[in-house]
């Protein structure tokens, strides 16, 4: 014991004398979470509050172009405007204003739409009351281009956004359709007998749908935002980074020659790397209280929503000392591997690179396509950010998170193991 | 006991892999207790290769190596306690001082705080380093640096040292003080193996010298005795120099 508590004083002393060290545990990781929640706060809100521009050419100047106008207004995720550059909205213009990139959507209502809309229901009222038989084809014809209502997209739109016009352009149509030949029906009975009642058939929510707010079964009030995205993942990129400083040590150590000494010494050289083990793994810890109170008090203080952590205390803690153990297994396995300083730097680097862009580090993965989402799955960041997002945003438990600290620990020991196998293997040959 | 083998080595052999030659190559040779044992060669010889796997820390291709009667790698763990090793890197932290290296080493070994603290301050005083304890490595000379390595192999009283070049690249003052202090050292009992270029210390320094090259020992001796063996040397530099056939650097 007294072999490997020396080694942890050992540690914590060259460690706290390494400014640069210090600089990239401590200091590099807040500066990342703070800048990245303030650089991606803008998107996030952008895709949760009213902030797309919009062109809007009214055209029918009628009922069906002020419905239109209306429904896309209540979708509440556009900014409506009716004029570029001083000059007032036309389909040239919205075209336009849609290519330069200075509106995200346009949507042209073509002239007349309103007044073609009431004839074409008067004719289909009429020919289902005239006796000869009617099909589908021949109850109506199909509109001729002009009657056509437009859009048209930034090509940096997305999928979902595309998605989210065509929706509001549909039901506009479809509750348009039906109210104006509902109202021809109306027309046409009153002929024989009075209607009292003139329903407007659009607003009876026979079927209706309820959206429940997933937060309320979890966690109240969690919105998915940028710092509850940021803090997480760039906190379990941030431990992993320790690899740096470690596999430097290791490396360094090798170096001095110190390294060599201990391998010549009675007690277990892995005695002596415990000691490394245990002060990176406190190391991580630490480092995500820092993150945490980030999140929590000066991410807020700037402006930005306040991170909300859930009220599972021991899954929080399991799943931190799995990561930043499981960080601290990559950074003995990388300084055991590599001799020289650039080359672990290199290897290092790319490597938690490549297992954060995988791991949904840098954009969340389910807005990742099918393949990289599998993909993800392998990544020991992944396993880390999913439990802190089971934790934070649904009030997760140990129960709903042992899975990914039980992969966190498989990781830590395979390094371990392979770290060792490879100091034997390096001994005998 | 005064002469009695301390370590036996019997048809050593290590290679590396991707070298066509061995470094050591069916190396036998004893080496007794209290002697001052100078393992002398030019650079790429198999010194180091050899005082590696007679520490314990490569494994022979073959063979077998005796210390105190006891098979080192059946016996590696209890074996290094009574090694003292001083690489012939700084191995030394650079950034903590050159009590707290020290003490590092010394708890590594299990050694009390009393017994350290004893330690510490009797070989600082006789190394000449009582005013450097606190200060850190790497604001001291490459002399002074090189008796802090020495004492870090010594804290155990171990009764082999292997000393890898321990005097290179040093000033003569520091030279002198760290023969002295291994002279001393010596006389109390501890069995030195010690490894250099320069001849003329080891000629000094060395009761007993092997000379080595391309992984075999081509000579061994006294060091009176290796220098008449051979016709025209008068001193031992000549005799490495007739023996290797090459240029000391």
């Amino acid at each position: 014991m007294k072999a490997f508590f020396a080694s942890i004083k050992k540690e914590v002393l060259v460690l706290l004398r390494d400014r640069a060290g210090l600089g990239i545990l401590f200091v590099m990781p807040l500066a990342l979470v703070i800048i990245m929640a303030l650089v991606q706060d803008g998107p996030y809100q952008n895709f949760q509050k009213s902030e797309f521009p919009l062109i809007f050419v009214d055209n029918d100047k009628d009922t069906v172009g002020s419905v239109i106008e209306k429904n896309i207004r209540d979708a509440k995720i556009f900014r409506i405007s009716k004029e570029f550059n001083g000059l007032p909205a036309t389909e040239q213009v919205a075209k336009e204003a849609v290519s330069q990139g200075k509106f995200k959507a346009g949507v042209v209502v073509p002239a007349g739409l309103s007044k073609y809309l009431r004839k074409n229901a008067r004719i289909i009222v009429a020919k289902t009351f005239s006796g000869r038989p009617v099909s589908e084809e021949t109850l109506f014809k199909k509109p001729p281009d002009s009657m056509k209502i437009k859009y048209f997209l930034d090509p940096l739109t997305s999928f979902s956004f595309k998605n989210t016009i065509v929706y509001i352009l549909e039901k506009s149509s479809s509750s348009l359709i039906s109210q104006t030949i509902t109202n021809k029906y109306y027309e046409h009975f009153e002929n024989f007998y009075p209607v009292e009642n003139k329903i407007n058939f659009d607003s009876c929510r026979i079927i209706d749908i309820q959206e429940i707010d997933a937060s309320s079964i979890y966690n109240a009030n969690v919105v998915f935002n940028s710092v509850q995205h940021n803090v997480p993942a760039w906190t379990m990129f941030a431990i992993f980074f320790i690899f740096l400083p470690l596999a430097g040590s290791i490396i360094k150590e090798r170096d001095y020659g110190t390294y060599i000494r201990l391998k010549f010494m009675p007690k277990s050289f892995s005695t002596v790397i415990a000691g490394k083990i245990i002060l990176y793994t406190v190391v991580g810890c630490v480092q995500f209280i820092m993150m945490l109170m980030v999140g929590k008090y000066l991410l807020p203080a700037i402006g930005l929503p306040a991170l909300v952590i859930g009220n599972s205390y021991l899954a929080i803690s399991v799943i931190v000392l799995s990561a930043s153990l499981a960080a601290t297994a990559f950074g003995v396995l990388i300084g055991t591997f590599f001799s020289t300083h650039q080359q672990m730097v290199t290897f290092g680097s790319i490597s938690v690179i490549i297992l954060a862009a995988i791991g949904g580090i840098f954009v969340p993965i389910y807005i990742m396509s099918k393949t990289m989402a599998a993909v993800s799955k392998y990544s020991p960041l992944e396993w880390g950010l999913n439990a802190f997002n089971e934790i934070f945003l649904h009030n997760g438990n140990f129960f709903n998170i042992y899975i990914d600290a039980l992969k966190l620990l498989l990781f830590s020991f395979a390094a371990f193991l392979l770290s060792l196998l490879y100091n034997k293997y390096k001994r005998i040959n | 006991m005064e002469n009695d083998v301390i370590i036996k080595i019997k048809n050593l052999s290590k290679s590396y892999k991707g070298n066509l030659k061995p470094a050591v190559d069916d190396l036998s040779f004893s080496i007794s207790r209290n002697e001052i044992f100078g393992l002398l060669g030019p650079n790429g010889a198999g010194k180091t290769t050899l005082i590696s796997v007679l520490c314990g820390l490569y494994k022979p291709d073959k063979g077998t190596i005796f210390i105190n009667g006891s098979d080192l790698h059946q016996h590696l763990k209890s074996l290094k306690k009574i090694i003292g090793i001083v690489p012939q890197d700084i191995a030394l932290y650079p950034t903590l001082t050159a009590k707290e290296n020290l003490l590092f080493y010394g708890n590594v070994y299990g050694l009390s705080r009393r017994y350290l603290d004893d330690k510490i301050n009797e070989c600082f005083a006789m190394l000449e380093l009582e005013n450097s304890k606190n200060k850190k490595i790497n604001t001291f000379s490459g002399g002074m640096k090189r008796r802090i390595n020495i004492v870090a192999g010594l804290l155990h009283n171990p009764e082999i040292l292997f000393l890898d070049e321990p005097t290179v690249g040093i000033d003569i003052h520091s030279k002198k003080i760290i023969i002295d202090y291994l002279s001393g050292i010596n006389k109390k009992g501890t069995t030195i193996i010690y490894t250099s270029h320069l001849i003329a210390e080891a000629e000094d320094f060395c009761t007993y010298i092997a000379i080595m090259n391309h992984g075999k020992i081509i000579s061994e001796g006294k060091p009176a005795e290796l220098i008449h063996r051979f016709e025209n040397t008068k001193d031992l530099e000549e005799v490495f120099l007739q023996l290797t056939e090459k240029s000391i650097e």
